[in-house]
């Protein structure tokens, strides 16, 4: 609970000032925006949270954890290849910003903060992953399960507040 | 069983998300993404997180991380706005 609580004060200055930097670039934001791909977007929602039921039937489990648990980091590990993709082509459409972005101040603003939040996210996920990997090794207690659960499923909601806010904000009617 | 269900939910949860972005709704767009999301992290807490099977003090422990956020935001907001 405490491990979350920390996580949890990381995001929550960054989510402080992204509600900041759209309440003031909302047009260039939403323009910004639609130059993600939501389809992709979805499918990792998807992974993650299918990642995170296996997760929940793995904690439950009283013995051999050990299919769950692989399952559930070959799912994480699909999402970051995924993301990973996705960021190879915005490097690529150099949409990464530096001095070298096109598109206006706004646009860089908002590309800025997506990087910062996904790489957080992808940076916790990673962690997640090698401590689901290192307890698909060994016999872990009950609560020791427990905690590594709480953690991946924290992983999971912070990225259903990252969908919507940036995928999200200009509508694709 | 349980998860499945939840997991059903959480999938048509997310249908909903992208079918929101759909309507250009504007603002209330983000608004009603926010609430969406806000119930898919509930389900994940109270079924997933055990919470619904939790103690007092630890249901309470969560709700004030909720508040905690909210005077932070807050307090920002009070700053940007009064400048």
């Amino acid at each position: 609970m405490g491990l979350s609580g920390l996580r949890g004060h990381a995001f929550r200055r960054a989510f402080s000032a992204y509600s900041y930097g759209r309440f003031y670039h909302h047009l260039e934001w939403s323009q910004a925006s639609l130059q993600l791909d939501w389809r992709l977007g979805a499918l990792n929602t998807a992974v993650l949270l299918t990642s995170s039921t296996v997760m929940a039937f793995a904690v439950e489990r009283e013995d051999n954890r050990r299919p769950l648990l692989l399952l559930c980091a070959l799912l994480g590990l699909i999402f970051l290849g995924i993301k990973g993709y996705e960021w190879n082509q915005e490097f690529l459409g150099k949409k990464f910003p530096t001095p070298q972005f096109e598109g206006s101040a706004g646009q860089r603003l908002f590309f800025f903060f997506y990087f910062t939040l996904t790489g957080l996210h992808a940076i916790h996920l990673s962690a997640g992953l090698l401590a689901v990997l290192f307890f698909a090794r060994s016999q872990r207690s009950q609560d020791e399960v427990h905690l590594l659960g709480l953690y991946w499923h924290l992983v999971d909601l912070l990225w259903f507040f990252l969908y919507p806010l940036l995928y999200l904000i200009g509508s694709r009617p | 069983m349980t998860y499945w269900l939840i997991w059903a939910v959480l999938m048509a949860l997310l249908g909903l998300t992208v079918l929101i972005n759909h309507w250009a709704l504007g603002v209330w767009g983000t608004v009603l993404a926010l609430l969406v999301a806000s119930t898919k992290a509930l389900l994940v807490a109270l079924f997933y997180m055990h919470l619904r099977h939790s103690s007092g003090l630890i249901r309470l422990a969560s709700g004030a991380a909720l508040l905690w956020v909210a005077v932070m935001f807050l307090l920002s907001w009070a700053d940007f706005l009064s400048r």
